[in-house]
């Protein structure tokens, strides 16, 4: 009988044995982490939408290296790093997600995709609705995004690095996904991963800190609700069509972003329910999901193993943790500025992670007093964060690339 | 009506305006010239977009209360 080696039955537990110890130690922990985030995107602790692809992608990932010579190990799954187009020609016969990833992941079509998706959700009424409030504290919200950059560089990451994970601040994952593509390619995997890691655990975190930093009796104040007016269509699609044109005017390497994020607005607006019907649909869950499975995937031990990794996730924390602060901060002086009539809660909303941190303020107020509904007010922080987001993604592309 | 449209065009036009600084008139002057303008023309831009936000606001409220 030959001599049979059950090693070479199952390749991918080959690879783990003759393998670097510490790729394999990193591949257990990845397939182990895949696991309980589709767990936890099951059970609603983590955003499913991403974790339950991602999680799928990543253990499968991790448990599929096999050998691709007498002394390569690999998968058949993607090759993010490629970049000789003779390669990559090879490659993209090979590798199943490899179309998609290079046709839509490293030119930023998906996080393109996924903004025509949030703006075609997104009614921009309610910017309109309060003006002044909604801005002001969407760019107080962006403090983590303006401050983590010296941090970073201070923590040893390049102006570009320093850049790409304090835009992490700004809760938008395309965003995070496209500014890093631009500027830091070679970090780009970590970056977003731990900025979709972190946004999903807004939801669990930021209401802890809204009970921090604000007394019960300032969460209960109610909005008054009877000086709503209503934004006729016609002015919604003006303003967002010379808002998309001016910011365009202004930061044209953005332009992509503010195109999709406004044609999805103006789509809704203009109400033709087919196209609503096909982004918000088609368009949005299905870019998402790709989103999820590729960020998944991406996370292959030999990949995401980067010495950077650690700094970066501390880096994404602290972004979340002061954006999510001067948001407060901005509700706060809107609650001096009124003279009592606004509620501070409402300022965790700037942190467009839409409509994620809208629903968390008014759940929040809603413990507190079952009257108060805050959440038309807390739509327009949310909201102008996209765009002020963008603005900053816009600005920091400008000044480094 | 005919105030709100004079909301539209002063806003769009102190955005464009804002525009023109930044992409037309900032990158033809010296160093220290062109980061005051650059500055000056963003804000003015934010500035335009503020007042046509606004202005729906104003105009709606009196429709509310005549």
């Amino acid at each position: 009988m030959p001599n049979f080696d059950i090693l070479n039955l199952f390749q991918g537990i080959a690879t783990m044995v003759y393998g670097d110890p510490t790729i394999t130690i990193a591949r257990i922990v990845l397939i182990a982490l895949g696991i309980a985030f589709v767990y936890l995107g099951a059970k609603g602790t983590l955003e499913p939408l991403i974790m339950i692809p991602m999680g799928v992608g990543m253990a499968s990932v991790n448990a599929s290296v096999l050998y691709l010579s007498a002394t390569a190990t690999g998968t058949i799954f993607i090759d993010p790093m490629i970049s000789d187009p003779a390669q990559l020609m090879d490659v993209l016969q090979i590798d199943f997600l490899q179309p998609i990833y290079t046709l839509t992941f490293s030119n930023g079509l998906i996080a393109c995709l996924v903004f025509m998706g949030i703006g075609v959700i997104t009614d921009i009424g309610y910017i309109l609705i309060a003006p002044f409030s909604s801005m002001f504290i969407a760019i107080m919200a962006e403090l983590g995004t303006i401050l983590t950059f010296p941090i970073a560089v201070a923590m040893g990451l390049t102006y570009k690095e320093a850049a790409s994970v304090a835009i992490i601040g700004g809760a938008d994952g395309p965003m995070v996904l496209y500014t890093s593509l631009i500027l830091a390619k070679d970090l780009f995997v970590p970056i977003t991963i731990v900025a979709y890691l972190y946004l999903s655990l807004t939801y669990g975190g930021y209401p802890y800190l809204i009970k921090l930093c604000i007394p019960k009796r300032l969460r209960g104040i109610k909005m008054d609700l009877h000086d709503l007016p209503e934004i006729t269509r016609g002015e919604k699609l003006t303003f967002a069509i010379i808002t998309c044109t001016i910011l365009c005017l202004l930061f044209p390497v953005a332009g992509p972003l503010f195109m999709s994020f406004f044609v999805g607005v103006i789509v809704k607006e203009s109400e033709v329910t087919r196209l609503i019907e096909f982004i918000e649909g088609p368009v949005l869950y299905g870019s998402t999901f790709f989103l999820g499975l590729l960020l998944g995937v991406l996370c292959e031990a030999n990949t995401i193993m980067n010495p950077k990794v650690f700094t970066l996730l501390i880096l994404g924390m602290t972004a979340l943790l002061i954006s999510g602060l001067g948001g407060i901060l901005g509700g706060y002086i809107m609650y001096f500025i009124t003279r009592g009539k606004y509620n501070p809660v409402i300022g965790i909303a700037g942190v467009s992670c839409v409509p994620t941190t809208a629903k968390v303020a008014q759940k929040e107020v809603r413990e507190v007093n079952k009257q108060a509904i805050i959440l038309p007010f807390a739509m327009g922080p949310n909201i102008s964060g996209v765009i002020t987001s963008a603005i900053l993604a816009g600005i920091y592309v400008t000044l480094l690339r | 009506m005919r105030e709100r449209k004079l909301y539209w065009i002063l806003g769009s036009m102190t955005s464009f305006s804002g525009v023109a600084l930044v992409r037309l008139l900032a990158p033809r002057l010296s160093e220290g010239s062109y980061t005051a303008v650059a500055l000056i023309g963003y804000a003015l831009s934010f500035f335009g977009i503020f007042i046509i936000a606004r202005a729906v606001r104003k105009n709606q409220l009196k429709i509310q209360r005549p």
